[in-house]
């Protein structure tokens, strides 16, 4: 029993292998029809990049108190020199970071790359996905505009009572971390604080120890080839290296492009991106950022205890996946995968007019 | 910062109708004054809101809008909130009552109750055409067609169409401000290409 863990843990952790020479020298990447899957991390990681230099950039010109907080991006985006490209920049890498996350997660699973030893590189990507929906969550609130104030009342709401179906104490939870989250009963000042400690410093601090976790555990391990037909192998170093600086540049100039020609905020109607005043009347179209529709959706017309339960088990499934799909084929992986992604595609771009049919 | 620049454009506003009133015309400052006095007396204030913009721009843009596209307080002009009639100053009351009165859109000025774009308005069309449109709100359309306020490259009549700020750059179809912000920035994006294709290009002969 004892030396099992003992060599389960050696497998997962072959510290032999961490030297100079198989870091660098010797590391190789398999070359095979689906070896552009190996690039999406990496561009994830780009857009956190662009996102980290954007953030410190506005840094010094957000002010985080509901009097100046509206203001302060106002002043940003018209009178700082670049201050829209760099705040442009900041919402559409927002979006591609995530975009790309989900996509690396969705190659992963249909490739079973998650398998022995990698199940740890595959939890920690879960996890740092879902910090990447908190820094979402965190950063909408951050302009203070109509949109952003009554998204985030909705979220609280729907963490509120994520619990209270739960028989005694178990209600409690959702109670404590929407209060504890919002600093006290509605949102205030004290909710503004809190999301911007948690945009700038909390959520980065937590993502960058998981993402060097994730990466050490990506180059210990090397990439994923078991269930590839691989041609050749090339070395990282250059070469590998070489085109994945060459696609985040390229990914750098598409969306440097963007933040130029699309506002991103031209997607939603002149009410919503208003200064949020307390008793003004909520304008029509509150909805939180495309990411979450998949979920807010839902909750619009089904029971939400049906539709908690059932992201909770969702989430536990796709944490736990090296465990739960062990033995299920790769077909049905990719199955799933196609079965999600017509579904998230359908709820993100459909769903606002699938839920007016359901109310008719 | 812009409550103060706010409180500027007030005072220098309030100035040019003091200026009109007493300088230029006598007679006609005169008959302006007992026209705004007969206004008060009257109460006539709640006659600034046009619902039937709203109602009309709504409908073409499919979109649900507030008082906030002409005027300065998202509910409209009526009520006792910054920006509405109930917390002008009596010098302010006397403003908004004044385009009222004016036959040349020269004379016309800024009222504190309207943001940039319904003042715009008021000034390119003149009150006259502004009160005609309430019937037949297309005609506004009709009017504004070649002008752009903001100069995003979306005309204001089309802003007017699609339900966005014909007072904010920022805002419009997303569609047409990619097509004409490329229009405008096309030397700046083709020289981004270039270098980031060239610095790939070179990137890549390092491969081994």
């Amino acid at each position: 029993m004892f030396e099992k863990i003992i060599q389960n843990l050696k497998d997962r952790f072959p510290v032999e292998k961490i030297n100079f020479e198989n870091f660098v020298l010797k590391k190789e990447v398999p070359v095979h029809k689906l070896s552009w899957v190996y690039y999406l991390g990496g561009m994830t990681m780009f857009c956190f990049l662009i996102q980290v230099i954007t953030g410190l950039l506005l840094l010094p010109y957000y002010q985080s108190n509901i009097i100046n907080a509206y203001q302060s991006i106002e002043y940003i985006t018209y009178f700082v020199p670049s201050g829209f490209l760099v705040r442009n920049l900041h919402a559409w890498s927002s979006s591609f970071m995530i975009f790309f996350a989900i996509i690396h997660l969705f190659t992963v699973f249909a490739t079973k790359s998650y398998q022995k030893p990698r199940e740890l590189t595959w939890m920690t990507g879960v996890i740092l996905l879902i910090i990447t929906l908190g820094f979402g969550f965190t950063g909408y609130l951050l302009p203070w505009n109509q949109l952003s104030v009554n998204a985030t009342k909705v979220g609280m709401e729907i963490l509120q009572s994520s619990t209270s179906f739960l028989p005694g104490i178990f209600k409690l939870p959702g109670e404590f971390f929407a209060t504890n989250l919002r600093g006290g009963a509605s949102i205030t000042q004290s909710t503004l604080s809190r999301f911007f400690a948690l945009h700038v410093v909390i959520l980065p601090f937590i993502f960058l120890a998981l993402i060097m976790i994730h990466l050490f555990l990506v180059q210990l391990h090397g990439m994923s080839k078991e269930n590839f037909k691989v041609q050749r192998y090339e070395k990282f170093f250059p070469n590998f290296f070489i085109k994945d600086i060459a696609i985040w540049l390229f990914l750098f100039l598409v969306l440097l492009v963007i933040a130029q020609t699309i506002p991103y905020d031209s997607f939603l109607s002149y009410p919503l991106k208003a200064q949020y005043i307390d008793n003004s009347p909520t304008p029509a179209g509150i909805k939180p950022e495309w990411y979450f529709l998949f979920l807010y959706y839902p909750l619009e017309v089904l029971p939400k205890t049906f539709v908690i339960v059932g992201s909770f088990i969702v989430f536990i499934a796709i944490l736990f996946t090296p465990i739960f799909f062990k033995k299920v084929s790769i077909k049905f992986h990719f199955l799933i995968v196609l079965f999600v992604f017509a579904y998230l595609v359908i709820s993100t771009v459909w769903g606002g007019d699938i839920v007016q049919i359901i109310r008719k | 910062m812009y409550r103060l620049l706010e409180n500027d454009t007030k005072g220098v506003t309030l100035n040019k109708v003091k200026g009109l009133i007493t300088s230029a015309d006598s007679s006609l400052a005169l008959r302006m004054t007992l026209l705004v006095i007969f206004l008060f007396f009257l109460n006539v204030t709640s006659a600034f809101a046009f619902n039937e913009f709203q109602t009309f721009i709504e409908q073409k843009s499919k979109k649900q809008l507030n008082c906030a596209y002409c005027h300065s307080h998202v509910n409209g002009p009526n009520g006792n909130e910054a920006g509405q009639l109930g917390s002008l100053s009596e010098d302010e009351k006397q403003l908004t009552a004044y385009n009222q009165f004016v036959k040349s859109n020269k004379e016309l000025v800024d009222s504190p109750i309207l943001n940039e774009f319904g003042n715009y308005l008021v000034k390119k069309l003149g009150y006259e055409k502004i009160t005609n449109a309430q019937n037949d709100p297309s005609l506004l359309v009709n009017e504004l067609n070649d002008l752009d306020l903001d100069h995003d490259g979306i005309s204001d009549a089309q802003e007017l169409l699609d339900g966005t700020l014909p007072n904010d750059p920022l805002d419009g179809s997303p569609v047409k401000l990619l097509i004409n912000n490329l229009k405008k920035k096309w030397v700046e994006i083709i020289f981004q290409i270039t270098m980031v294709l060239l610095l790939i290009v070179s990137l890549l002969r390092f491969r081994s």
